[in-house]
């Protein structure tokens, strides 16, 4: 894919303001601005009135990487990412494959499967946490209504069972990387698979060592999409279990937002701020250089 | 240039208006409710002919910001209201010390008529020391609210000790299985509340001492006892684990809905006990005792942390500071507190301060509220929270209680995370 | 649906395989909808229809339902609005001007599609409080576009690649400037790639608690998402209260779902063509 040659070179600084103008604006103010407010806020010690601050250098990194529930809360990123790319790449490439084989009424699973990825996540995710109530939920009081009063466990409360529930909220999200297979297979050859198919290869195998192959390029999108989400993801944790019980499915999202708005230290959460888009900048660099070197 | 142009106007009305005796001050809060706030204004005109005053209302985080600003601007302010946190460091340069307002313009000298201990957590607000600040009342936690009918139709006593509490529990869950003994919020804040409610009765004075850094440690005997403490209530199902996911509205619409035999929570809801409360706010209890955390431990005492809740203060620029002056000894001290009391939200700082009539639908109602009274007035520590550290506090007791991770870890932890500076508490 | 979707004869004369996958992806959707069936439903628990006439009628926690749609829609379409117009204008730049640095520039401007919300919310604060935008829609809509904008601007950019460059260098022979060019052939011709953007925007911005949540302290400014919050606080955890909270996430659900229904095939393609770089 070569870019086309430039159309017309004499763009007079009037032109350039009209077109770049409104985009530099909100650049300057809400991106630029934004880092510099951060890298200056996160070397003192001030509260939210961001009167009367304290140089303190350093400290504030310090003590960020010295916090155990931050790295707990990074890496918890990287698990639920895990975990969402491998149903997306394992799943989601099957209901993908599956629905674009002429299923009747394939709208309709469709739908199903991406309605929740882009319904609000703070909806979503209230309605998996009313539904997993210990007391009240539906979950348990339908386990209790039919017999099995043992499986009504503290779904919200045992640390291990929340982190599956949070670890259950990513995968439902599946409907993008359906998505994006679906867009991916109509660009496909058919004939390769058709050509498979005649041969009497089994579906199975068409689907593991063609298509799979195939959609390498769709595989990459999901794996660095789903990473980023991850690293921009709030109310998905903060709805159903707000990182809790005790710091255990911590996300950056939401330890960010804590120590943002606590009003009284926030040098440390702009500290956390910081490191965090740094971290999300470095990871957006590299997918655009992998990108382009595609090209 | 428009501050000056703004203090000449003001000036000019404040003579034009002193000339026709016809004054308008002005007054910003955000707290009480619309409805009260106006009944107390009410009050204090028809006892002021020719005053009239303007309600600035706006809510809690509003206010936080515009209030200062509006101060700093050099607006017209008469009678603001202050919330008792690091506001009032913030706005204090531009308020009138109280003490000599009150000696001018007042009924009587303020510190014969609001309670000491208030009066000192005022003054200790301040940096220096003054005291700019007159508070309606005093709120702590915890405190635990019953439904009377409940409990007398399960015989059931007011616990007082730590045995008390396992046969109350235990005889709910014995009688009605479907009530929840105890409702309270899960949330990580309030279990470290409740903890140091427990550290309080055996220490008095011992969060004050962590607090004011006067010495006090979370790795320490106190702090470790009471941890262990409340685990134990954990460990030995007093309290139950399934209440840890409930959340704040939660553990209280239980209570209301009669769910629940008794409701653990901050005084702020000690309006229960109050029959015109109930109404107003469509609460269908009928019968509602209270009465401080049970004492855990032998030889220790009921304790409740307290602080001063919505005070009032004077703006320097303002051109009526008589009348002012009058506002705040009337909403704080004077007739004006029975506008607002029957909410029972605070108890009042008014010295000798009573309940009207009809506020207490029983005398054990009524019993009640003088203890919780009686314990927020004579505090062992102040209710000044650290609110990030007291999340930090409480997701670690609550991960004692689900993994039983070892309380020396934890209160060793705690410390390290309270000296890490991480948190609002240092400097 | 019919339009766009793929169509593989994988399957073809294999009855066995076909009704397997069939029969998994069927378990696999009526997994996906219990969540939001199971709100459904018990959205008429205790109260039946009532719940809902309630809650579209009533107040709750001074609250208006019907107040909270409004809000989130006037945002989706200042966000939309914005986003539309700022990334058209700098997509055009981008495809038919030179200049130097354009590559760089033209990454920087893509970098910052990584930025998480929760990461700007503290210079936020110093924005909207300097400008006096508390309670004001802009307050949300202004950050929401800026975070938009990269996504846009890479859609916009795409798409006027596919433009056939002989309609705009006649235009540019013919003497017209850029700006009639833009408004004149551009804009129509770009009308599918500014629907897609504008849906999404929509979407993403009925999505927005975070925003909302903070910048908005009135009672009167809430929105659908920010209501799901406080809505809970007030309904309760009663049997009667869990039907009227369900009740009510089902109808906060009810303007993003409008919009994605409505919207849905600009919204995937939109998310697709975004997806694929040239």
């Amino acid at each position: 894919m070569t870019t086309k040659p430039p159309l017309i070179t004499r763009a007079s600084w009037a032109d350039m303001a009209f077109f770049f103008g409104p985009l530099v604006i909100m650049y300057l103010v809400f991106y630029v601005f934004s880092l510099a407010f951060l890298l200056y806020t996160s070397l003192h010690r001030v509260n939210i009135s961001l009167t009367g601050g304290r140089w303190v250098g350093f400290d504030n990194f310090r003590l960020l990487l010295t916090d155990g529930n931050f790295l707990t809360a990074l890496a918890n990123n990287l698990v639920f990412a895990a975990v969402a790319i491998g149903a997306g790449l394992t799943l989601g490439f099957f209901i993908a494959v599956t629905l674009s084989t002429g299923v009747r009424r394939k709208g309709l699973f469709y739908v199903a499967f991406l309605l929740p990825s882009l319904m609000p996540l703070a909806l979503i995710a209230s309605v998996f946490r009313v539904l997993l109530e210990s007391r009240f939920g539906a979950l348990n009081e339908t386990l209790r209504a039919v017999g099995l009063e043992g499986l009504a466990m503290g779904w919200l409360i045992e640390p291990t069972l929340a982190y599956g529930v949070v670890v259950i909220l990513f995968v439902y999200l599946i409907g993008l990387p359906v998505m994006y297979y679906t867009a991916a297979m109509s660009t496909i050859n058919t004939s390769v698979i058709e050509a498979a198919v005649l041969d009497g290869a089994g579906t199975w195998q068409i689907m593991r060592q063609i298509l799979f192959p195939l959609l390498r390029a769709t595989h990459k999108t999901i794996i660095v999409s789903t990473v980023l989400m991850t690293f921009r993801a709030f109310d998905i944790v903060f709805f159903s279990t707000q990182g809790g019980p005790s710091g255990v499915t911590e996300i950056t999202g939401t330890y960010v937002y804590r120590f943002s708005t606590s009003g009284n230290n926030i040098g440390y959460g702009s500290a956390a701020a910081l490191l965090v888009m740094i971290i999300s900048l470095v990871i957006s660099i590299v997918q655009l250089f992998m990108s382009r070197s595609r090209t | 240039m428009n501050r000056f142009m703004l203090g000449v106007a003001a000036s000019l009305i404040a003579v034009g208006a002193a000339k026709a005796e016809d004054v308008t001050l002005q007054l910003w809060t955000w707290y009480p409710a619309e409805a009260v706030v106006t009944k107390i204004i009410d009050g204090f005109e028809a006892a002021n002919p020719g005053v009239q005053i303007n309600l600035n209302l706006m809510e809690s985080t509003a206010y936080q910001d515009k209030m200062p600003l509006a101060l700093s601007s050099g607006d017209p302010m008469d009678v603001v209201a202050v919330q008792t946190s690091t506001m009032v460091n913030l706005v204090k340069d531009g308020l009138e010390p109280l003490p000599a307002l009150f000696e001018a313009n007042g009924s009587a000298p303020i510190d014969t008529l609001l309670s000491a201990s208030a009066l000192t957590q005022a003054r200790s607000l301040a940096s220096d020391g003054e005291l700019y600040i007159a508070p309606m009342g005093v709120l702590g936690s915890v405190a635990m609210y019953y439904n009377a009918d409940l409990m007398a139709e399960l015989g059931l006593e007011l616990p007082r000790t730590r045995a008390d509490l396992a046969a109350f529990v235990a005889t709910v869950r014995e009688k009605r299985p479907d009530l929840e003994p105890i409702s309270f919020t899960g949330a990580n804040w309030f279990l470290d509340e409740i903890t140091l409610t427990i550290a309080e009765q055996a220490s008095p004075g011992f969060f004050n001492s962590v607090r004011y850094n006067t010495g006090g440690k979370w790795d320490s005997p106190e702090y470790t006892k009471a941890y262990d403490a409340i685990v134990g209530l954990y460990k030995d199902e007093i309290f139950s684990r399934q209440t840890l996911d409930l959340d704040y509205g939660r553990a209280a619409e239980l209570f209301q809905q009669g769910k629940a035999v008794a409701y653990m929570q901050g005084t702020w809801e000690t309006g229960y006990l109050s029959a015109p409360f109930r109404a107003a706010n469509k609460i269908t209890l009928t019968n509602v005792v209270a009465s401080g955390l049970p004492v855990l431990f032998e030889g220790a005492a009921p304790s409740i942390r307290s602080f001063i809740e919505v005070a009032w203060a004077v703006p320097k620029q303002s051109a009526h500071k008589d009348l002012a002056t009058k506002f705040i000894e009337y909403v704080t001290a004077g007739a004006g507190v029975d506008a607002w009391s029957d909410t029972l939200f605070v108890v009042p700082a008014k010295m000798g301060a009573t309940i009207p009539e009809g506020v207490f639908s029983s005398d054990a109602a009524k019993a009640s509220y003088d203890e919780l009274s009686a314990l927020l007035l004579a505090p062992g520590s102040d209710r000044n929270n650290v609110s990030d550290f007291s999340a930090a506090a409480g997701d670690a007791i609550i991960a004692s209680i689900n993994s039983g991770t070892a309380t020396a870890d934890q209160v060793k932890y705690l410390q390290a995370e309270w000296d890490s500076g991480r948190y609002s508490n240092a400097n | 649906m019919s339009d766009g979707m793929p169509e593989l004869d994988l399957l073809h004369r294999r009855r066995f395989d076909r009704l397997v996958m069939l029969g998994f992806l069927t378990v696999l959707a009526l997994i996906w909808t219990i969540p939001l069936v199971a709100a459904v439903v018990r959205g008429f628990a205790f109260g039946g229809w009532r719940n809902f006439t309630d809650l579209m009628t009533q107040p709750i926690g001074g609250i208006s339902l019907l107040r909270t749609y409004l809000n989130s829609a006037i945002i989706a379409v200042i966000h939309a609005g914005l986003v539309v117009w700022i990334a058209s204008l700098a997509g055009y730049g981008f495809a038919f001007f030179n200049f130097r640095f354009k590559s760089a520039a033209y990454f920087l401007v893509l970098v910052f599609l990584a930025v998480p919300a929760t990461s700007i919310l503290v210079p936020l604060f110093f924005i909207i409080r300097e400008l006096g935008l508390r309670d004001n829609y802009l307050a949300v809509a202004l950050p929401e576009a800026a975070l938009t904008l990269p996504f846009g601007v890479l859609l916009v950019r795409n798409f006027a690649e596919t433009i056939p460059r002989g309609l705009i260098e006649a235009a540019a022979m013919d003497g017209a400037t850029h700006r009639q060019i833009y408004r004149q052939i551009f804009l129509p011709l770009c009308k599918p790639a500014l629907i897609n953007i504008g849906a999404l925007s929509m979407m993403w911005s009925m999505q927005d608690f975070l925003f909302p949540s903070l910048f908005f302290s009135s009672k009167e400014m809430t929105t659908a998402a920010q209501a799901v919050l406080t809505f809970k606080e007030y309904l309760g955890a009663t049997p009667e209260g869990i039907g009227r909270y369900n009740a009510s996430l089902v109808l906060l659900a009810i303007p993003a779902l409008v919009v994605v229904l409505f919207g849905l095939r600009f919204i995937t393609s939109g998310l697709t063509a975004g997806s694929v770089k040239e």
